[in-house]
């Protein structure tokens, strides 16, 4: 595996949530890779992060709205 | 606007007009405006709340996530960095770590009572919960475009990304789950997720 491929396959596993600490730790880019990178990791987020919409459609209860607006009301706000 | 890739052409799942709105209602929310956070809800509460009952299987701890993550962006709005990605990537994110969080924390539990692991290990394509027919139109359009975005990619990678966002399982037990090598499973979901931005962001490989 190349060096490039080795630090595309650490950046997917990192926007999955995939590395081990250790893992993490010694991922270190050499500084001219690093803007690039920077880069990489965060269209592979933005890409990843859309699978959301792949979850079974499911309608959050009329409830947590409720209970969200409310958490943030100026009543309670000070007790968060 | 809709973008090529190859003989396909998709409407566009990244949108930047889409992701401006959602940037300006969160700027709007960290000056305290509670109808712009009302708004970020409307806009985000059904993948969110969708992602969470797919990892969890359980529509309860699914709203308690997505409720703890709303309040986080209310108290955290005015930190947000563009530079880290959009608004939508970082609901996503909290409330996919905080929901692989609880599925990992649950596991730990069994083991510690020594009970038999699930045998899905997490990852439940009937996502568990109150589906409903099917949302939005806006929802439906955009789980659309994700999902034949998600079609150009070989089955064995579809399969490994969808397990890894989805699943919470580590490296390792995701190729004992797709009875794969290690190294077989990380190129996997490297090709494969490196495919799904290319057509999701139309950036061609160089």
């Amino acid at each position: 595996m190349s060096v490039r491929e080795e630090a595309e396959e650490l950046a997917c596993l990192d926007v999955l949530g995939l590395l081990d600490p250790t893992e993490r730790a010694a991922w270190e880019m050499p500084p001219d890779s690093a803007e690039a990178i920077r880069t990489l990791r965060r269209e592979l987020n933005e890409s990843a992060c859309q699978l959301a919409w792949l979850a079974p459609a499911s309608e959050p209860p009329a409830r947590l709205r409720a209970r969200v607006l409310a958490a943030v009301s100026p009543a309670r706000e000070t007790a968060l | 606007m809709p973008h090529r890739s190859g003989t396909l052409t998709f409407p566009d799942p990244i949108d930047p007009a889409q992701a401006q709105q959602d940037l300006a209602l969160l700027q709007r929310t960290a000056r305290g405006d509670r109808a712009a956070f009302a708004g970020l809800y409307d806009r985000f509460s059904r993948p969110l709340f969708a992602t969470a009952l797919r990892i969890l299987g359980d529509a309860r701890e699914a709203e308690d996530v997505v409720h703890d993550v709303f309040i986080t962006l209310w108290q955290r709005s005015v930190e947000f960095s563009e530079d880290r990605g959009t608004p939508f990537s970082w609901a996503v994110t909290m409330t996919r770590n905080r929901a692989i969080d609880r599925v990992r924390q649950r596991r730990r539990r069994a083991e510690i009572l020594a009970e038999a692991p699930p045998n899905d290990l997490g990852y439940d394509e009937g996502g568990g919960g109150s589906a409903d027919s099917g949302g939005t139109l806006d929802t439906q359009e955009r789980a659309g475009a994700v999902r034949r975005a998600l079609a150009t990619l070989p089955h064995d990678q579809q399969k490994a990304v969808e397990l890894a966002f989805f699943s919470g399982l580590t490296q390792q037990e995701i190729a004992e789950n797709l009875r794969q090598p290690l190294g077989t499973v990380k190129a996997r979901i490297r090709r494969g997720l490196l495919k799904l931005r290319d057509v999701l962001i139309g950036k061609p490989a160089p």
